[in-house]
């Protein structure tokens, strides 16, 4: 068990930021929010799987809707404490935890809000780790879990259950509904079981969340590269956006942008965005698409640009990062890929770059030196499962060693086939260039 | 397979509004198939050489840009969006840097326009084939107007078209925009068809349009076509030479229609002129057939070229009819042998001041005729009748004699204007004072030519005055008076003396109008009838004597010994009636009677 402090919360929303790959709402004012909750009640646990008692009832919690709605017509303070009371009456079980449906954005600080406000600890994982437009566009419907009964609350004290309703159902009575209760609701799924949980969701995501805040506003690019296999893919001057009504599932606008390099050389990079940033092309060739994370950082700032505000005439970064390898299966790939936001072409994997090449390249042989100092400490594996980085922990931060072989240890223990070998297959194909 | 580029099928009529947005490198690629695509595979494998179109339902679930690469990675030459939006400057960057031309293009129906391009490219006989074909069943339907050849090869070809005069003026169908290349300068060999460009993205096709003997164009036929590939060209080159052929048919029928018009007129009014006095029934159809009015008051005009003309005058016949009708002139006109003669006919007997008011029409008419058609004009008087028709003219033709005759200013004379000359225009013409004439003048001629005879004659016509000649003829004073005191000598006279002086001015007057006389082959005071062949046989022979050296001429030698016996008598005729005869005698005999026995042979007849 470790603490998320106050002070944590700037690294944690960054990070939550960066995962978000520029949906999911600006992190700024849930953050302020989150800070003064945090330094009157104190800080909250976070609980590994295997820290919570077997029969414990694990409940997700977030926010959906429009978050600029969100920001003009703040909360009222009690949304969240309402939505778990409710699901908890509604299926008459105590509720022993909160989880992160999505850790990305305000779906990340949502849950560390609730667990302050209701004195819960909170499960160290989330069902997506990565900005999604879409409730059912998590690993729970990837392991054939059902998030309903859905208890759904509004600013204005009014609480409501979606129940019976299967993932995408639900997911479609939450968007009609909204419109209905402000633009905005908190919401909180059905108690999960330990074993559901670890079906269900990746272990370590708020860690890593925190972590990756933290090294991306110390600038440490080859820590990043390294663990989180973050890299940049381009830097320069956005040149162009457009934006353009779309039709189709996830309603909406999408844009695109180019952004001409820095280095004056007259590359291009176009990036596709809808609520998220989803391809980066360049030369007509897809060099970073969903499910992987593709991020648009301004000059300067550590944490992601809110597609919504990336302009004519910023200079920025962009990075990209894997994602899950849930997300690379076939299943996965249908809930998450290019064809899931309307594009008509295969996932293309992440390449290694040129900026990840040096780090990536040195990954082996720390990866080496890691798994022969301690082989007995599988510890290693704190993101191997998840962020298909097994090396790179070993030059990680002694903290994140120990929090990540607890975890590491629940990703063994719900019996996930992939684990470090997995992970390894996932390397030797992000670097076919060796 | 045909040589088609990108460049050349964006010039197609079918592909008119779309813009290249980038790639320009590669418009010079050839096109090889037309492919339609939708999905990202689809692009992957486009034949090589494709011009692809994105189909408009596809945009939304693609990224242009990787379309783009694949097709172009699968050899694709061309790709064509739909729709602009879908275009940001990723698109156009990459265009450029893979040398692919990119197209934007509003496309309704992307198969339709597939199957046209395709027919371009893979089939163009059909398309050319299609507009020979239209364009014969048109050509041979309707009439046979250039307006109407010009409107069935417009819309068969879809292009601009004009017919030009020769000198480059529109005569008729649209306004084109003519680089000045394709009529000024040396000109070209102008067999067959030009192509020349009609500015940026414009070319025209030139066919000249000519009736068999032609030595030059007589008009060109313009096509305006967009630049295009190679078999667009050519079927727009087959369709104006085809339509080519339709225009010189009617301009031969037009020539043909204007001949056969001026040799009746002709003929009509030789009728007219013989009998006068017993207009039948036959001749008064005719007459009316042709518009003319044989009653009433006609004023007489005769046209006769100041230069022998190099051709037949019947060609520029409806030229002078046009340049007199729009300048006032609107009566007949009919070729003579030697010129026209054109009549003015009012109901009433027109005031005495008319002729003013004609003259001055007159001489605009002239001032607006090409150079190489340089007239005199002589006007005669009113007179009433068909009797009054013959009289006119004649005198219309004395005074284009006069006129002739006259100061080099004068182009258009009437009869009423020349008072006294008209008294002395039968002394100038007898005969027996033209050989005199002639004789007199002889020593000058042999000795100095014509700078002296003309010197005196100028001399005179300015009132013996040396300075005024010396600025008329452009030389010095002094030459005027050198060559004055030269002629007095060689002919023994005294220009102060006013009897020496009238009877050398009368000689020169006379002298010119003879030689005026025999340039023009037409005896004087003779009526303007049309002249049998024997005549004008021997008009041209005096011509050719005339203008001629007189001594030393091998036809003169030739005849003089058989008209032997007519020249001693003559010539002591008109010896005795000289004053210098029996100086000049021996040597001016010879050739002025030789002269004068040629003029007796062309009046007699």
């Amino acid at each position: 068990m470790w603490r998320i402090e106050a002070t944590d919360v700037d690294d944690l929303a960054t990070g939550a930021s960066l995962f978000s790959t520029g949906g999911g709402g600006d992190v700024r004012l849930l953050s302020a929010l989150l800070k003064r909750t945090l330094t009157e009640r104190g800080p909250v646990p976070v609980v590994g799987f295997d820290e919570l008692p077997p029969d414990a009832h694990v409940v997700p919690v977030a926010g959906a809707g429009s978050y600029t709605l969100f920001e003009e017509k703040p909360m009222a303070g009690d949304e969240l404490i309402r939505a778990v009371d409710k699901i908890a009456l509604h299926t008459g079980v105590r509720v022993d935890a909160i989880a992160c449906d999505a850790a990305a954005g305000v779906m990340l600080l949502f849950p560390v809000l609730a667990a302050a406000q209701l004195g819960l600890p909170l499960v160290d994982a989330d069902s997506a780790r990565r900005g999604v437009p879409r409730m059912d566009q998590s690993l729970l419907t990837f392991a054939g879990l059902q998030i309903a009964p859905l208890a759904v609350s509004d600013g204005g004290g009014g609480t409501l259950i979606i129940d019976g309703l299967d993932n995408e159902g639900t997911e479609r009575a939450m968007r009609a509904m909204l419109a209905a209760i402000g633009g905005w609701a908190c919401y909180a799924m059905r108690p999960l079981s330990v074993a559901e949980c670890v079906r269900g969701m990746a272990p370590g995501s708020v860690r890593a969340a925190v972590e990756l805040g933290a090294m991306s506003r110390r600038g440490e690019e080859e820590a990043l590269a390294a663990k989180y296999g973050l890299r940049t893919l381009f830097h320069g001057k956005v040149t162009e956006v457009r934006r353009q009504p779309m039709v189709g599932m996830a309603a909406g606008s999408a844009a695109t942008a180019v952004i001409e390099h820095a280095d004056g050389s007259g590359r291009v990079l176009r990036v596709e965005m809808q609520s998220e940033y989803l391809l980066a092309i360049e030369d007509g060739e897809v060099t970073a698409c969903v499910p992987d994370l593709v991020c648009v950082v301004e000059h300067g700032a550590a944490r992601c640009l809110p597609t919504e505000r990336l302009r004519y005439g910023l200079w920025v970064r962009v990075l990209a990062m894997p994602c899950l390898p849930e997300w690379r299966s076939p299943a996965g790939l249908e809930l998450l890929g290019p064809r899931a936001f309307g594009y008509d072409f295969d996932y293309v994997p992440l390449a290694a770059g040129p900026e990840a090449g040096g780090p990536e390249g040195a990954g082996p042989e720390g990866a080496g030196a890691g798994e022969a100092s301690s082989p007995a400490a599988p510890s290693a594996t704190f993101d191997t499962s998840d962020m298909s980085v097994s090396s790179a922990s070993s030059a990680a931060p002694a903290p994140s060693d120990s929090a990540a072989g607890a975890v590491g240890h629940h990703g063994r223990d719900r019996g996930d086939p992939r684990g470090r070998g997995d992970a390894s297959d996932g390397r030797a194909t992000r670097l076919p260039r060796g | 397979m045909t040589d088609i580029t990108v460049r050349a099928l964006c010039g197609t009529e079918e592909l008119a509004e779309a813009q290249v947005v980038g790639g320009r490198s590669g418009l010079d690629r050839d096109v090889r198939s037309i492919s339609v695509i939708s999905t990202l595979a689809a692009a992957e494998t486009v034949p090589t050489g494709s011009f692809v179109i994105v189909a408009p339902d596809a945009v939304d679930g693609v990224v242009i840009d990787m379309l783009m690469r694949a097709a172009r990675a699968a050899g694709a030459v061309a790709f064509l969006v739909p729709d602009s939006a879908r275009v940001v400057s990723s698109t156009s960057r990459l265009a450029d840097k893979t040398g692919m031309p990119l197209l934007v293009a509003s496309v309704d129906d992307p198969l339709r326009l597939a199957q046209r391009l395709d027919r371009v490219v893979n089939a163009p006989e059909l398309g050319r084939a299609e507009v020979l074909n239209h364009l014969v069943r048109r050509l041979h339907r309707d009439p046979l107007t250039p307006d109407g050849v010009l409107s069935v090869l417009g819309s068969a070809l879809s292009a601009k078209t004009a017919l030009l005069g020769a000198d480059g003026a529109v005569v008729a169908g649209d306004d084109l925009p003519l680089p000045k290349l394709a009529f000024g300068g040396p000109k070209k060999s102008w067999e067959g068809v030009l192509r020349v460009s009609g500015g940026p993205g414009r070319d025209l096709v030139l066919v000249p349009v000519s009736v068999a003997g032609d030595t030059q164009p007589a008009m060109w036929l313009v096509v305006d076509i967009p630049t295009g590939p190679r078999t667009h060209a050519q079927s727009a080159e087959d369709a104006a030479l085809l339509a080519s052929w339709a225009l010189s048919a009617w301009l031969a029928e037009r020539r043909l229609e204007g001949e056969r018009d001026a040799r009746e007129r002709t003929q009509l009014l030789s009728a007219v002129l013989d009998r006068p006095g017993r207009i039948d029934r036959h001749l008064a159809q005719r007459v009316l057939r042709a518009g003319w009015r044989l009653d009433g008051w006609h004023t007489g005009i005769y046209l006769r070229p100041s230069e022998p003309p190099g051709g037949s005058l019947v060609r520029y016949t409806e030229y002078l009819h046009a340049a007199l009708t729009e300048h006032g002139i609107s009566g007949p006109l009919v070729e003579r042998a030697t010129g026209w003669v054109a009549w003015l006919t009012d109901a009433e007997e027109p005031p005495a001041t008319t002729y003013r008011q004609t003259v001055r029409w007159l001489k605009t008419a002239l001032v607006s005729l090409p150079d190489e058609l340089s007239l005199v004009v002589g006007v005669g008087r009113p007179y009433q009748g068909p009797e009054g028709i013959a009289t006119t003219l004649e005198e219309a033709y004395q005074a284009s004699l006069l006129a002739a005759a006259g100061s080099p200013d004068t182009k258009v004379a009437h009869i009423d204007e020349l008072g006294l000359q008209r008294l002395l225009a039968d002394w100038y013409t007898s005969e027996s004072f033209q050989a005199y004439a002639r004789k007199l003048l002889e020593p000058l001629s042999t000795a100095g030519g014509e700078t002296l005879l003309r010197t005196v004659e100028t001399y005179l016509d300015h009132e013996s005055s040396t300075s005024t000649t010396a600025a008329a003829l452009g030389v010095h004073r002094n030459t005027v008076a050198d060559r004055i005191a030269r002629a007095e000598r060689l002919l023994g006279v005294t220009l102060s003396a006013p009897d020496d002086r009238l009877v050398v001015q009368l000689a020169c007057r006379t002298h010119r109008l003879g030689t005026v006389e025999r340039g023009s082959g037409t005896a004087p005071g003779s009526a303007p009838t049309p002249q049998t062949p024997q005549a004008s046989q021997a008009s041209q022979a005096g011509a050719a004597a005339g203008a001629r050296p007189r001594s030393g001429d091998p036809l003169d030698a030739a005849s003089a010994p058989v008209a032997d016996g007519d020249k001693e008598h003559d010539s002591h005729e008109i010896s005795g009636d000289g004053p210098d005869a029996g100086r000049h005698g021996a040597k001016a005999e010879g050739s002025a009677v030789n002269a004068g026995g040629r003029r007796r042979a062309s009046s007699g007849s």
